[in-house]
């Protein structure tokens, strides 16, 4: 299983320039750790008491597979900034069921599968989302 | 007077679980916000690149990354004590994009074979005040067998890096930035251009193409720097030193020493002097009152009398528990460097 620290809040600068190369945004996967990760105090508060992260679960597949296909397909890193945005690849968070953001804001955690969260997996160079080639 | 936040980055049980994670959290104008923003590294193995970046701070409200003295290395790589360990062909395992940030007492590897850089200062501008410090880390580097892009320990990851940047490295070891294909270098320390001043001092490099390379334009002082078993040792023009050691006689200034250093074991990356060591040993000059200001080694170690040369002070019986961030000397507004 692999567990993505995910910002759940804009952070945001007065310089445009720097507002988009340097600020996370809601969604930019900022780690990638494996299951089980002793996630620090401060990372796993929920959105509604104030907190700044998620942890989004992805129940069948490893940190090295999620990687592997983000470098296989998007010739990138998960974890990657560009010399223009800050991080490369983020979750459409604003797009998930409702239900599930609830459950995001509420909890801080949601577990779910790479098949359900494909779709919101979203290069933010090229706005293509992580379906099609299959995961390995 | 701002408000010191101290977050504590730990494997468990602490604030956050990464430094990168807590870059993300705190990034902010902490200069509204009137604080100093800290964040204590302990002893773990952190494998996620940082970029600093997003922030607003300034000569008093910066950002400040160290390791607590009991989880800091004792001047040779500690794989028991916090390390930022990653294998990314970033600009570097630690990219400064802000102006204002000290990091002091931290482990840094990039393990990945194609240009492994430490902690660089990328292509932008920054203030004509900024004041970034680096002191007491380990930068280890891996050859680069792809010959892709120059790979630098610390420093500008090219000529034209870092523009008004200001800059200050001190009691600092260096080692393996090298290239085995294609045109590109490995270099210990680069000293860039575009209106910089830096100062880097008392600090040790070894097993680079070259050990440090100075840029073109802009202030570039080093003192009291150790460069060993390089290609190249030392290259460029500085604009002052003194009591610079090489093995190729291609240190700057005055006051030199050309010869081999004896560490304690260098083919085990153990870059404390050896007491029998005639090089760096007592040839250094006192730099308590200069540019930076400090008086201790990389192990914490107090510095008195005749200085050796390096990041390394031998010391009778062992050093002093390192006591906190040294530094006093690098201020703001008019500043004049040399001493």
């Amino acid at each position: 299983m692999a567990e993505l620290l995910i910002k759940a809040v804009d952070a945001t600068h007065d310089d445009p320039e720097k507002d988009q190369r340097g600020c996370y945004k809601r969604g930019d996967i900022v780690v990638v750790r494996p299951d089980g990760w002793g996630w620090g105090t401060q990372e796993v508060i929920p959105p509604a008491s104030g907190g700044l992260f998620v942890v989004v679960k992805i129940t069948d597949v490893t940190p090295a597979q999620i990687r592997r296909w983000v470098k296989n397909n998007w010739s990138d890193d998960i974890e990657g900034n560009s010399d223009t945005r800050r991080r490369r690849v983020r979750i459409d968070v604003h797009l998930l069921p409702v239900g599930v953001r609830n459950t995001l804001n509420n909890t801080g955690t949601y577990s779910t599968t790479w098949s359900a969260i494909r779709q919101y997996v979203r290069n933010k160079l090229t706005d293509a989302t992580a379906t099609g080639a299959a995961i390995e | 007077m701002p408000t010191t936040v101290t977050s504590t980055i730990k494997s468990s049980g602490g604030d956050y679980s990464s430094l990168s994670a807590w870059e993300a959290a705190k990034q902010a104008n902490i200069v509204t916000a009137d604080q100093i923003q800290v964040a204590e590294c302990y002893s773990f193995e952190d494998t996620s690149q940082v970029t600093i970046d997003g922030w607003t701070t300034d000569a008093t409200r910066y950002i400040s990354i160290n390791t607590p003295s009991a989880e800091r290395h004792d001047g040779k790589w500690n794989t028991s004590k916090y390390r930022l360990v990653v294998s990314g062909s970033y600009s570097g395992v630690i990219v400064v994009r802000e102006s204002y940030v000290r990091i002091d007492g931290l482990q840094v590897h990039n393990t990945i074979v194609e240009a492994a850089s430490g902690i660089t200062f990328p292509n932008i501008d920054f203030t004509t005040s900024s004041d970034v410090r680096i002191s007491n880390c380990i930068v280890r580097g891996t050859t680069d067998t792809d010959g892709i892009g120059t790979t630098v320990g610390i420093g500008s990851t090219s000529n034209i890096g870092g523009d008004n940047l200001r800059y200050w490295i001190w009691n600092c070891i260096i080692y393996d930035f090298k290239t085995s294909s294609g045109s590109t270098a490995g270099n210990g320390i680069q000293q860039g251009t575009f209106n910089q001043s830096s100062s880097v001092e008392n600090c040790t490099v070894y097993d680079c193409d070259t050990g440090i390379l100075a840029g073109t334009s802009g202030t570039r002082n080093i003192y009291n720097c150790l460069v060993q078993s390089c290609a190249t040792d030392y290259s460029g023009t500085w604009s002052a030193g003194t009591n610079n050691a090489s093995e190729d006689g291609t240190h700057p200034g005055t006051s030199g020493q050309t010869g081999t250093a004896t560490f304690v074991n260098a083919a085990s990356d153990d870059f404390h002097l050896d007491s029998a060591d005639t090089v760096a040993k007592d040839n250094g000059a006192d730099r308590s009152a200069g540019t930076i200001a400090f008086s201790t080694d990389i192990d914490g170690a107090t510095r008195s009398g005749s200085w050796d040369i390096g990041a390394d002070e031998i010391t009778a019986g062992g050093g002093a528990a390192f006591s906190g961030i040294i530094g006093g000397g690098c201020g703001t507004g008019a500043y004049v460097l040399g001493a």
